[in-house]
């Protein structure tokens, strides 16, 4: 039987409801810490064993994370970021749709852990037909059921949660910036540091977790130490949901272990459509840099073994492309986003990012030469690592990537101004 | 903590940013973004410096030192990663430097000069950004913005009015005016010095000079008694703008708007420019040279005809110390006691009580050790707007402020507690059952709306009261620029220059209209706004047999009722100095040279006591006698005991009214100020559009 972590209610009757979760060992986590009174430094160390990293991108280990939080009093916030935008990436909008209460467990396990008293799940602002509503719904529910509010289950355990909704900006995205957002600012990166664990939402001690790192936590609390480690490779331990996308037949969100080839991966997700060639994948959300095809079916998908091969798991969005596909046009609209989705706080990010998407408007558009390319080098290379937050190296990375992968594909496009593959 | 910046080891205090260091020490850094009063936000990218072991250059401004840290401002890394941010900058700036007025003076002009790259890659369009007119004082381009947000912070941090806000994102983010009503707060032209590109620029002074054509002179403001240091630029002979000059003593790095704009009154259209003098009813003007020689004739004339004590000396509390001086000296000197300079009040019970010489009770500086402080009879944001940037600063850092006024006018800090006097509170204003007080030194800071309230006297002796029953000190701040003078060089009928008790008591500013004296000597008066009541005024005019208005402009009043009009120097045409509000005395040269027919105010009035031989002083024997005169005064001591005020009034009959002044009407120079009239004319419409719309909500309201 394989193992579901956050996607075990996917296919159950019901998937959003509590009677569902409480079937499935529900929130039987949290009421044993409600009952024993676990300590906090227990559970910290437990999540810390268990390996479990960040899945919104960085993946920064979840237990450190929690620890660096002070130990003295003081309020103190929890923050789940489910402002999933980066573009590849469809995971937390299905938990939150099939399973809101793994992530309403999660945070409120990691409220207790922090000894936050208040936490917010601050969801995309796209989420407001759908998933906005079952997660509001699912909170009631647990409200309900005495299972988050005050005196939880008769204890002396009180932590409140809020489900917020976004405007859709992409940055809020990055942890600050959602921040300034939940304090009702412009949603704009802040300076680090000070880092949100010591001064973060109303320059309290804040914690901020992606909706699957979560979501992940009531079952490896539920299970035995060594369980979750024992699923995934060294340095990659558990699960991942990759969301597959792209020329293939079956695209969807695979819960795998991580260090799974794949070759596997993309059989799970049908193979590539129509039988063509595997040309090209971006392996973790359009950020992170392309990937060769022939290259990527010998990789892992585990953290190290992506970036060997020079990219980065990131979220876990896989954007699969065949041979038809025009890495130009790929380019072009990767840089289009990143133009329109930059804050525009800082200077390298606010006019690097439209001179890049301008030059690739100039490229697609027939009027290239073979100088633009290397201005887009230059320049990617002139954003990269000289800004507030990562939007500005999001916005690099694929640039330089592409040009670096597929040259022949750039100058080719130049010099004919029509596409080498169409 | 030890640090290495260019292989020199420095001392760094923790917490101490590669900026703050660096700004310490002398080495450049370049930055946008970053201004010591302003919060960091390391967004313009250019101050990036080489941090040995960090693989990208850091953002100076925002980079916190450790110890043993090497920096690097001058090698390569850096060069290159300014280089960049210069480049970056540059793609959506337009290059229009040679009709920029901001040209010559522009932190992007010298920075790219310095670091930038001597041509563009950039072959895309650039940005364009449509303008607004946004106010009377501030010109906009906004498409030459670097988006800095050093504008947007000020409005956030320093002048708590949010005036200019971003809007949009990433290329299209702009700065602009997020209600659609302009930029009108009493600190907003401080944006324009500010702004390191011309994006926001002075509007009056737009297109008139470069800045290289310009000469730069220091004065001091003449419009407030916080005595703010101001740099005025001339082109031929002519003030065309003013920006801060800073002091951390005092004004920092800014000036209020009216500060900045004021001296555009100097050129007022009713200036007086002729000595004239009146034969048979008409006002005829007579040779510059013999002025002195007919004005002492005449008050020697007045003097024999009608007796001293039927003569009536009024100086204006905006006079330079020197002219405080001298006009006591002649007038004293002649025998005359009824001088005066507190134009303003009509209630004077509380007269020997009162301090040498009104004053904070502490520097500026000092401001901070007050737990608590108390205004009363103020609004600091209008009437000071230079103060409520300390004010602002202190409340948000643990200082209670509290406000006891006569109006409602909003304050730009926070206060803990607000209560609007009115005749029915008069007597439980301080009553602590109402408000209470942090642990910790209490300062009361009373304005201006107390000394010109008709029950001035039992106000005083009731705050007198209570801050001796708890332990307070009393501050002051005044009506006009330089009443500090008027009070301690002895323009008073009540004490000699140092506080001395005359032997006869002269009549006080109202008693000398009240009575109708045979004949008034005004020095720097306008009639129309500085008198407690302009109908008496007009009264007594009426009635005198001989009218001398010492002035720099002649109002109807004075055109009607003058015998002699003696046209002098404004604060910008004399050597001269003011003593502020923590008692300072500082001085200031001519800052223009008054047009030919204008008198020296203070030589016309030494011409004057030459001829009576009552004594021959150049300006510096001038200030030797007042700097003696304000040796071994300590005004840092503060005035806490006021009690024996002997009031007529009671507080039963006390009589309460608006006792507020407009920003812009303060004095008779900033009256005549054309920009700030404007800004003016502006707020107005803005009130009355938000009356309409209140009134219009109230309808409907009603219809539903």
């Amino acid at each position: 039987m394989t193992i579901k972590l956050c996607t075990d209610t996917f296919d159950l009757k019901d998937p959003g409801s509590l009677k569902t979760y409480l079937d499935n060992n529900g929130y039987l986590a949290w009421k044993n810490i409600v009952k024993e009174q676990t300590p906090k430094s227990k559970i910290i160390e437990k999540i810390k064993d268990s390996g479990l990293r960040g899945k919104g991108g960085a993946g920064f280990l979840t237990g450190l994370k929690w620890s660096f939080i002070p130990l003295m009093d003081g309020q103190k916030y929890l923050v789940c970021n489910s402002d999933e935008s980066e573009p590849g990436t469809c995971k937390d909008r299905d938990i939150l749709r099939y399973n809101p209460h793994a992530v309403i467990e999660g945070m409120l396990i990691a409220s207790y852990a922090i000894g936050a008293s208040v936490g917010y799940n601050y969801l995309r602002g796209e989420f407001m037909d759908e998933q906005w509503k079952v997660f509001n719904d699912a909170l009631s529910e647990a409200y309900e059921e005495k299972l988050i509010g005050e005196n939880i289950l008769s204890s002396n355990i009180t932590i409140d949660l809020h489900a917020l909704i976004g405007a859709g900006a992409y940055i809020v995205g990055e942890e600050t910036a959602m921040l300034e957002s939940i304090e009702g600012k412009r949603g704009m990166p802040r300076i680090k540091p000070p880092f949100p664990a010591i001064k973060g939402l109303y320059d309290k001690p804040t914690i901020i977790n992606n909706t699957e790192t979560l979501a992940s936590v009531p079952k490896i609390m539920l299970n035995e130490p060594g369980w979750y480690k024992s699923l995934g490779v060294d340095d990659s331990e558990g699960m991942k949901i990759f969301c597959m996308s792209g020329h293939i037949n079956n695209p969807g969100n695979f819960e795998i272990a991580l260090g799974t080839p794949f070759s596997d991966l993309l059989d799970l997700a049908g193979g590539i459509f129509n039988q063509k060639n595997i040309k090209a994948v971006i392996p973790g959300g359009s950020s992170v840099p392309v990937v060769k095809g022939e290259v990527m079916m010998k990789v892992n998908m585990d953290y190290d073994s992506i970036t060997e091969v020079g990219s980065m798991l990131g979220s876990g969005g896989v954007i699969v492309m065949d041979e038809s596909t025009c890495m130009v046009s790929v380019l072009h609209r990767i840089s289009r986003f990143y133009y329109s989705e930059s804050c525009g706080q800082c200077t390298p990010c606010r006019e690097g990012t439209g001179w890049l998407y301008k030059i690739l408007t100039n490229i697609i558009s027939g009027n290239g030469t073979q100088n633009d390319l290397h201005q887009l080098e230059r320049i990617a290379t002139q954003i990269e690592g000289h800004c507030i937050c990562a939007l500005g190296d999001a916005a690099a990375m694929p640039v330089r990537s592409f040009l670096k992968n597929f040259w022949s594909e750039f100058e080719y496009y130049v010099d004919k101004k029509e596409s080498m593959v169409s | 903590m030890k640090v290495f910046i260019n292989d020199k080891e420095y001392n760094a205090n923790p917490d101490e940013t590669i900026i703050e260091l660096c700004d310490k020490v002398g080495i450049h850094i370049p930055r946008f973004c970053y201004h010591k009063h302003l919060s960091v936000v390391a967004s313009c990218r250019m101050c990036l410096v080489d941090v040995e072991g960090v693989k990208y250059a850091q953002p100076a401004c925002s980079t916190p030192l450790r110890d043993e840290m090497r920096v690097s401002t001058g090698s390569e890394k850096t060069k290159i990663a300014q280089k960049n941010s210069m480049e970056f900058l540059l793609i959506n700036h337009p290059l229009d430097c040679p009709i920029c007025d901001q040209g010559g003076e522009c932190e992007l002009q010298d920075i790219s000069l310095e670091h930038g790259d001597d041509h563009s890659q950039y072959m895309q369009f650039k940005r364009v950004v449509v303008d607004k007119d946004i106010s009377p004082l501030i010109s906009t381009d906004m498409t030459r913005c670097i988006h800095c947000s050093r504008c947007v912070r000020f409005g956030e941090e320093i002048s708590n009015v949010k005036e200019l806000g971003l809007l949009n994102r990433g290329e299209d983010m702009k700065i602009d005016v997020f209600i659609e009503e302009g930029v009108s707060s009493e600190l907003s032209a401080n944006m324009i010095d500010l702004c390191p590109v011309g994006a926001l620029n002075n509007k009056p002074y737009r297109y008139k000079a470069r800045t290289w054509d310009l000469k730069q002179i220091c004065g001091i403001s003449p419009h407030d008694c916080i005595g703010s240091n101001i740099n005025y630029h001339i082109y031929n002979n002519k003030i065309v703008r003013a920006v801060p000059s800073e002091n951390s003593e005092i004004n920092q790095t800014w000036l209020s708007d009216r500060d900045r704009f004021g001296y555009e009154g100097i050129y007022a259209k009713d200036r007086a420019e002729k000595t004239l003098i009146k034969v048979d009813g008409k006002l005829v003007e007579i040779d510059f040279d013999s002025m002195s020689h007919q004005v002492n004739d005449l008050i020697s004339k007045n003097i024999k005809e009608y007796g001293q004590e039927n003569i009536g000396c009024l100086i204006s509390g905006q006079s330079t110390s020197e002219e405080h001086f001298l006009f006591q000296k002649i007038f004293k000197k002649l025998g005359i006691t009824n001088i005066d300079h507190r134009t303003k009040e009509s209630d004077f019970s509380y007269q020997d009580s009162y301090p040498i010489m009104p004053s904070l009770g502490c520097n500026l500086n000092d401001l901070k050790k007050y737990k608590n402080i108390i205004l009363v009879g103020v609004n600091v944001k209008t009437e000071y707007p230079v103060l409520s940037i300390r004010l602002n600063a202190l409340a948000k850092n643990n200082t209670k402020v509290y406000s006891f006024n006569f109006n409602s006018l909003e304050e730009n800090f926070s206060l803990h507690h607000k209560q609007i006097i009115t005749h029915d509170n008069i007597d439980l204003f301080l009553n602590t059952s109402n408000f209470s007080l942090e642990n910790g030194e209490t300062l009361f800071i009373i304005g201006p709306s107390v000394s010109r309230s008709p029950n001035q006297s039992s106000i005083l002796r009731k705050i007198s009261e209570f801050s001796s029953s708890i332990d307070a000190n009393i501050g002051f701040l005044t009506e006009f620029c330089n009443s500090t003078s008027g009070w301690l060089l002895g323009n008073l009928p009540h004490r000699e220059l140092g506080g001395g008790k005359p032997r006869q008591i002269g009549k006080n500013s109202y008693e000398m209209i009240k009575s109708h004296l045979s004949s008034y000597i005004f020095y720097n008066l306008e009639p129309e706004f500085d008198f407690f009541n302009k109908q008496d005024l007009e009264h007594a005019l009426d009635t005198s047999k001989c009218n001398i208005f010492f002035t720099s402009y002649i109002t109807p009043i004075i055109e009607k009722y003058a015998d002699i009009i003696i046209p002098i120097t404004t604060f910008a045409e004399t050597d001269g100095g003011y003593i502020n509000i923590e008692g300072t005395y500082q001085t200031f040269q001519p800052i223009v040279q008054p047009s030919k027919n204008i008198h020296v105010g203070w030589s016309i009035l030494n011409d004057i006591l030459k001829l009576n031989n009552l004594g021959d002083y150049s300006i510096d024997e001038i200030r030797g006698e007042l700097a003696e005169s304000l040796d071994g005064l300590n005004f840092s001591t503060p005035v806490s005991d006021m009690s024996d005020i002997n009031s007529n009034n009671d507080m039963e009959n006390v009589i309460v009214h608006d006792l507020s002044r407009e920003t812009n009407e303060t004095d008779l120079i900033v009256r005549r100020s054309e920009s700030l009239r404007q800004v003016s004319l502006m707020n107005k419409k803005i009130n009355n559009k938000n009356i309409i719309s209140q009134s219009d909500n109230l309808q409907t309201n009603v219809t539903k």
